[in-house]
């Protein structure tokens, strides 16, 4: 695959790498950013080969996965936890205004904390499934484990994830229960 | 049919966080103009150097022990041929306190083993040999931490000096 098309490709699959990268670094602006970076730089030094054997975008989430996971051992290693703090202070969107910030949906923060406490693999693949629209079988080819792993990990993620939800009343908030519901008894 | 709602609305939710990612995901041309500067700035050369320094750190240190082993004479050496004895001034302070007719006890000397420099090695016995003091003189160099001063008058028994005949003289007259 020559240069040109390796980046054309890796420019279609952007706005899905980088919300995948959010996903694999506990949603850190900065760090996603660092590893859609050495990913990128992975793939046009041909360190890391696209060989054909699953679609492109498979491949591209799987190398995001395993580097994520890298700088995630290498900075745990080196203990910059800490200075993670000023970083995220720093990087806090620019484009978000203060208003924006106090109005920005409750819902959203509650389902944020919701999925943030699930564990990395459930997370993981429900983020495939649901955000990517990968199929379970899609998911444990990015996941690197089995199909049947990855579906007791999506169940397992799903039915913890309405439990979370229920508990916080992300379902009330919407309106659409409560839309459902009325459907229902009509 | 509740669990169905309930799956549409995680979707819809996904889909909402994806938008926001969509709305914060740094362009495309920015990303990669960085990966550009990354793999050609100087940290990059930087760590081809602390490669380099990591792998000749370890052959640096084999190649230096195998001049050392060369270097080194291959048979051993003849016994006491690294160690000799040699008298060393013990450095015992003189106390101030004592009158000058107590002379504290003159320190004997102690030995202890001095290695010989490596071109002393092998060399044929010299005459200055002969000053090696043999080892049944040999005294421990704690043995000066046993000698008190005015160590003499101890050991002696105290006499009348010569100069005062007089006063035994009127003594004797007394006692008569």
């Amino acid at each position: 695959m020559e240069d040109s098309e390796l980046r054309a490709l890796l420019e279609m699959n952007h706005q899905a790498s980088y919300g995948w990268a959010l996903g694999c670094c506990s949603r850190d602006p900065a760090e996603a950013e660092s590893v859609l970076q050495t990913v990128y730089l992975k793939v046009l030094e041909r360190r890391a080969r696209f060989d054909g054997r699953s679609s492109f975008k498979t491949w591209l989430f799987a190398v995001i996965r395993k580097t994520a996971l890298d700088e995630r051992r290498r900075s745990m290693l080196r203990g910059l936890r800490l200075v993670r703090l000023g970083r995220d202070a720093l990087f806090r969107a620019p484009e978000e205004s203060p208003d924006q910030a106090v109005y920005r949906s409750q819902i959203e923060i509650l389902f944020r904390r919701a999925l943030s406490s699930l564990p990395r693999r459930q997370r993981e693949v429900l983020q495939l499934v649901f955000y990517h629209d990968f199929t379970v079988a899609g998911a444990a080819e990015v996941m690197g484990c089995s199909i049947g792993s990855a579906r007791t990990h999506y169940e397992r993620g799903k039915k913890r994830l309405y439990k979370l939800i229920d508990e916080t009343g992300v379902f009330d908030e919407s309106g659409l229960a409560r839309e459902e519901n009325k459907t229902t008894v009509q | 049919m509740n669990r169905d709602w309930r799956e549409k609305r995680i979707r819809q939710l996904f889909n909402e966080l994806g938008r926001e990612d969509e709305r914060k995901a740094p362009g495309f041309a920015n990303v990669l103009q960085a990966v550009l500067m990354r793999s050609r700035g100087p940290g990059r050369r930087l760590r081809y150097w602390r490669l380099a320094a990591v792998v000749a750190m370890p052959v640096l240190a084999i190649v230096v022990a195998l001049l050392l082993l060369a270097s080194h004479p291959t048979g051993p050496a003849p016994p006491g041929d690294f160690t000799t004895l040699q008298t060393i001034p013990s450095p015992v302070p003189s106390n101030p306190g004592l009158s000058p007719e107590i002379v504290p006890p003159t320190y004997m000397g102690h030995f202890r083993p001095v290695p010989l420099k490596r071109s002393q090695w092998r060399r044929p016995a010299s005459p200055t040999h002969n000053s090696t003091v043999l080892i049944s003189q040999w005294q421990s160099p704690t043995n000066f931490l046993l000698r008190v001063p005015g160590n003499e008058l101890l050991k002696s028994l105290p006499r009348v000096p010569d100069s005062s005949p007089g006063i035994t003289k009127s003594l004797i007259e007394k006692h008569n």
